[in-house]
């Protein structure tokens, strides 16, 4: 858990004064993994410090911080060249199957103990149609849509879509409104009624804001996929597909080009990340 | 004009209620009683504590924007890479609670009396499996290449030591 | 006209003083409640994640929409010229900013985050109705606010008509935008309706009037100063267009949602078999909030009684109450349309009716709010003279 003390007294050192210029020359000296794929994102984070005695954030991405280990230990970052989504081929889906749910709520830290204020950030909905007896068991949880209603409607922009098309709460502004939760067409976010203890350190959730599915965000950004894909190709049918929506060459683009697919409330033209086959 | 003794006392009494944050701090000082931080378990922090002592919640607010933002998550430059750090078990074998004063964090803020609200929503126990111990590696963009047959079949890399 | 004389009440009597405790009682009650939901969390309310809106929502929402039409009175006087109602602008500009302070306050303190006012204050998305409320809600009590100086203070008396017309706008806008956070929401059958905003304009018209005229009759009861039958036969009579008028905006709204295949169950369901909400919308909305107010306002035989003022003003409270319960519960308990035309059934509640009870402290919650706003009126006519002297018919 320790780290050598050389590149943050480096850090410290630069914060003292030495120029911008000198700053992005030693940024240069250490590239950041996958830098190439960055682009943009990468420019508007990089030092602005010129001469700071004490770092300072300005505004939400203005950083006067030097990244002490920005040669080695940071990961790539959310960026738009990439849109996450999810391919759920009903046909695979066993009514009785619940282990995407499982998977996410032990990862998550969620509990659904069957009382209306628990929080589902995802379900499997039993759907028939009456007239003709057709019917299919559907995983059910946030939709990450292009145009999201529960965005556009949060006062504080709490509700947020990431730049490779993540939909998240930022639960530090969020102030617990819920008009996000009377805008989404999917009863996708859940508010957290009590207080709780012991979340996953990599999940933090807490009484009085809004929270839904993340698409595992940590995992994703880590380079692994949702918790619910990996527990429904091992214990399931293996009906979900996670992938990068804008990859020609993708798994879920292939299989999204090779058979029909429909949106949840296509007709709203949310542009959802995710896609069912098979309803 | 009679009143005016009576208007300045009460003036003056809110004067000294007002300003109750600097003479609190000032007594405390007197009494010569500095914060009890429990000891950390790492050789030195991400910044030196000098800087940290003063600056720690800009850090944290950097990486917080950055994190749930920017999907940038650094190793242990984050909430619980200070908790894997700064919080350890106590005699008795349990973790010290949110509200104890044997919490890293309240051991300075009980001190100045500045009330935080992280750990409503973030743990503030250590979880040696997260932050990842290992470096996330490779493109991500390859990483994610799942095939719909799924199963063992997963394409992915960098995943040692990434969140469980 | 003879000048009129502004005189503050005396606020001496055992009644003022009963009166004001009583509300101190109920404010106190409803911020004891907001306490322990901030502390203990929502799961002592009623509200679930089905039913994420309450009865706090219910009075808030109403008391907002009722505080821009409070200020009907004075925008007829000023901005339409009407001399007779300038006695009691002052009177409908302060009831303006009380209710709508009342209906903020419980707004806030219900949020999931109390805490975090300010970073409502701070932080905002332009995209959003509610983030643009925020600056009408703050706005109108700047602007009222203004008016009324403007019409107290009688060297500014020139721009009454001025800053009288920017507070009428103001409040046009203002209840446009409370009626399009409903109005917006395309997600849900029950509500996804442009007239929506139109409609909580003749809401705000009727309720806002409905609630001066109590506050007028009773104060000018409490402080036994005159009030004259022609002034408020005036009144009622616009109170009766006004109800009216709801009851146009309710019968074009559903016609319209019965109209379209996609929106039959779930007006179905709020006006055929909804059980509770069906009752209120009916002898709530319908009856108490529109055609009993106009029988008694109207038919020979009440049509000159004071006292049918009263009630009548009082049924348009009751009645826009409910349809206010109606609008914001009902509309969430017919379930979402995830799969249109499907049968549906999940551990999440899907295609079922949601259950809602309101439990005490968040029905504590919405009566402090509304204790808030008549304090807030109480202690300020005591303060400054808002109220005339005397509403005498002119012996002319």
């Amino acid at each position: 858990m320790s780290q050598p003390p050389g590149p943050m007294l480096k850090a410290a050192k630069t914060r003292r004064g030495r120029g911008a210029a000198q700053e992005g020359q030693s940024n240069e000296e250490h590239p950041v993994p996958g830098r190439a794929e960055q682009g943009i994102d990468e420019v508007r984070r990089r030092f602005v410090g010129a001469a700071a005695v004490s770092a300072l954030v300005l505004a939400p991405g203005v950083s006067l911080f030097a990244y002490a280990e920005a040669g080695g230990n940071r990961a790539a970052g959310a960026s738009s060249k990439r849109r996450w989504g999810l391919l759920i081929d009903t046909t695979r889906c066993k009514p009785s199957c619940t282990a995407c749910v499982s998977a996410c709520s032990s990862y998550n830290g969620w509990k659904n103990e069957g009382r209306p204020t628990d929080a589902q950030w995802i379900r499997k909905v039993q759907v028939s149609d009456p007239k003709t007896g057709f019917s299919r068991s559907v995983p059910v949880m946030c939709q990450h849509c292009g145009n999201a209603p529960c965005v556009e409607v949060c006062p504080t922009g709490a509700s947020f879509r990431r730049a490779d098309g993540i939909v998240l709460v930022d639960r530090h502004i969020c102030i617990g409104c819920r008009f996000c939760m009377m805008a989404c067409p999917y009863k996708a976010r859940s508010f957290i009624s009590e207080n709780l203890t012991d979340q996953k350190p990599w999940a933090p959730r807490g009484k009085g804001t809004v929270e839904g599915c993340t698409l595992c965000v940590p995992r994703v950004d880590a380079g692994k996929i949702p918790a619910c894909v990996e527990a429904c190709s091992r214990e399931g049918g293996g009906a979900m597909t996670f992938g990068d929506l804008k990859d020609p060459g993708s798994a879920i683009r292939r299989a999204l080009a090779e058979h029909p697919s429909v949106q949840l409330r296509a007709d709203l033209m949310l542009d959802t990340g995710v896609h069912y086959q098979g309803l | 004009m009679r009143d005016r003794p009576v208007i300045l006392g009460v003036l003056a009494l809110l004067l000294v209620i007002l300003a109750a944050p600097f003479w609190h701090g000032a007594l405390a000082q007197t009494h010569g009683a500095s914060p009890a931080v429990p000891p950390a378990k790492g050789a030195h922090c991400v910044r030196p504590v000098a800087w940290m002592i003063k600056n720690h919640m800009k850090l944290l607010m950097q990486l917080r924007y950055e994190a749930v933002h920017e999907g940038i998550r650094h190793r242990q430059e984050s909430l619980p890479g200070c908790m894997n750090c700064h919080v350890s078990r106590l005699p008795d074998g349990k973790y010290p609670s949110v509200t104890s004063k044997k919490f890293f964090c309240n051991a300075c803020h009980d001190y100045v009396g500045v009330r935080i609200d992280c750990f409503s929503c973030h743990t503030n126990r250590p979880d040696a499996a997260y932050p990842a111990a290992e470096e996330v590696s490779g493109s991500v963009s390859v990483a994610h290449r799942v095939k719909r047959d799924g199963g063992s079949a997963l394409e992915r890399a960098g995943a040692a030591g990434d969140p469980p | 006209m003879s000048a009129i004389h502004y005189r503050e009440i005396d606020g001496q009597s055992a009644g003022f003083w009963g009166l004001a405790a009583l509300l101190a009682v109920l404010m106190a009650a409803g911020l004891t409640a907001a306490y322990f939901m901030a502390h203990i969390g929502h799961i002592i309310t009623g509200m679930t994640n089905q039913v994420v809106w309450g009865v706090p929502h219910v009075f808030a929402v109403f008391l907002i929409v009722a505080a821009s039409g409070a200020l009907n009175t004075a925008s007829i006087a000023s901005v339409f010229g009407k001399v007779a109602y300038k006695p009691l602008a002052r009177l409908s500009g302060l009831l303006a900013i009380a209710l709508l302070l009342g209906g903020l306050a419980i707004l806030v303190l219900d949020l999931g985050r109390p805490d975090r006012l300010g970073i409502a204050m701070t932080h905002y998305n332009f995209r959003s109705i509610f983030a643009w409320n925020i600056f009408l809600y703050t706005g109108f009590v700047a602007v009222t606010g203004w008016y009324l100086w403007v019409m107290m203070e009688r060297r500014l008396n020139r721009y009454t008509r001025m800053v009288g017309t920017a507070a009428f706008l103001w409040r046009l806008i203002l209840t446009t935008g409370t009626g399009s956070i409903f109005g917006f929401l395309v997600a849900r059958q029950p509500y996804d309706e442009a007239i929506m905003a139109p409609m909580f304009i003749g809401m705000s018209f009727s309720f806002g009037l409905a609630i001066f005229i109590l506050v007028l009759m009773a104060v000018f009861k409490g402080t036994g100063r005159s009030l004259g039958d022609e002034i408020l036969m005036r009144l009622k009579n616009l109170l009766g267009v006004f109800a009216a008028a709801v009851l146009y905006f309710l019968l074009a709204f559903h016609i319209t949602k019965l109209y379209e295949a996609e929106f039959r169950g779930a007006e179905a369901f709020l006006l055929w078999d909804g059980g509770i909400y069906t009752f209120l919308f009916w002898f709530g909305a319908v009856f108490l909030g529109g055609a009993l107010p106009m029988l008694l306002f109207w038919l020979p035989q009440t049509r000159r009684s004071r006292a049918a003022v009263g009630w009548g003003s009082a049924s348009v409270v009751v009645g826009g109450l409910a349809l206010m319960y109606d609008i914001i519960i009902g509309g969430q308990a017919w379930p979402l349309s995830i799969f249109p035309g499907m049968h549906v059934s999940s551990s999440f509640y899907d295609g079922v009716v949601n259950f809602y009870a309101p439990s005490l402290p968040e029905c504590a919650l919405a009566l402090g709010g509304c204790a808030l706003a008549l304090f807030i009126t109480l202690f300020a006519l005591k303060l400054l003279p808002f109220l005339p002297e005397t509403l005498a018919d002119e012996e002319a």
